[in-house]
């Protein structure tokens, strides 16, 4: 495991991360949220998050990115027709949150790799409403960062240890 | 009518296939999708296409599992293959080389960086207009076909 007190400087690279892929894929501007969008953000039930497991011989952790259900529907819509379906609409929602968090998981994931911990990405799981803090446990290190994009809050989360 | 050259989408994300829809909605092309490796060399036994775009990380089958399998048939052993995924791994870059991928894109991906490099395989030629029929073989994982162009999503 990574010796504690050193390691990566993650939240350079989770800001990197998120940034590369609204930027790059999606043509949306990001910003560091304010205090008040955090606030709002982090009482907001209204989500789906996705999360990637990260392994490697040296690391272990999680990449976790909490997505406002409202901002999401948006998204969707842009990548083509909605589907009337509410089912199948719900199913591409919740498969715009996966690749979204796949996408900055694995850019994560390169900048681990640029900082000597290589280490390989589970396939994401989405989940919806409130989330369970993160319990990295003793020894780890954890990013938690919040940022604004087209109106709405997105909060990122990575540990490791 | 001729569909021009065929593209396979492999990828168990519908919305990385949405993506490359809409990218190659432009050109006289056709393109097909599959969800795994293995729904993925059931559609290019039957298609025989001319750029297969192949995920990494997918459930039933990976993305390596698939080119492997591509390699040891001899009808399709020759189809270039550009991997398209968020792994950046030297491992699986390396492993997907040795069995002869044409090419490696990451996502999040430059749309113009994958047109250029997609160009570079087979022709790609922009269709005269982009009638609201044009022609896209559907999609075999059950979503739907040829969504219609949509303003990118802006901040404001």
């Amino acid at each position: 495991m990574m010796p504690m007190g050193q390691g990566p400087d993650l939240d350079r690279i989770s800001t990197e991360a998120i940034r590369e892929v609204l930027t790059t894929q999606f043509r949306l501007s990001v910003f560091a949220a304010s205090s008040d969008e955090v606030g709002w953000a982090s009482v907001n039930p209204h989500g789906l998050t996705g999360s990637v497991s990260l392994e490697g011989p040296e690391i272990r952790g999680e990449v976790r990115l909490q997505i406002p259900e409202s901002w999401l529907s948006t998204l969707n819509a842009s990548l083509g027709p909605v589907s009337p379906d509410p089912a199948d609409r719900a199913s591409e929602m919740w498969d715009l949150a996966s690749e979204l968090c796949n996408m900055v998981a694995g850019r994560i994931g390169a900048g681990l790799a640029a900082a000597g911990h290589i280490c390989t990405l589970s396939t994401p799981d989405v989940t919806s409403g409130p989330q369970n803090p993160v319990e990295a446990g003793p020894g780890a290190k954890r990013s938690h960062t919040h940022w604004t994009c087209a109106g709405a809050t997105l909060t990122l989360t990575v540990w490791i240890k | 009518m001729s569909t021009g050259p065929r593209i396979l989408s492999v990828d168990d994300s519908k919305t990385v296939r949405r993506m490359l829809v809409r990218l190659f909605k432009p050109f006289h092309c056709t393109l097909s999708q599959a969800a795994n490796g293995e729904e993925g060399l059931v559609v290019a036994t039957s298609e025989k296409p001319d750029l297969i775009f192949l995920d990494y990380n997918m459930p039933v089958m990976d993305g390596l599992t698939m080119l492997q399998r591509l390699r040891e048939d001899v009808s399709l052993r020759h189809t270039p293959v550009i991997m398209l995924t968020a792994e950046a791994g030297a491992k699986q870059i390396a492993a997907a080389a040795r069995l002869g991928a044409r090419d490696y894109i990451t996502k999040p991906f430059q749309e113009d960086l994958l047109l250029s490099k997609t160009a570079r395989i087979i022709p790609l030629v922009l269709r005269p207009s982009v009638p609201s029929s044009i022609e896209h073989a559907p999609d075999t994982t059950g979503g739907q076909t040829a969504p219609p162009f949509t303003p990118e999503l802006k901040a404001p």
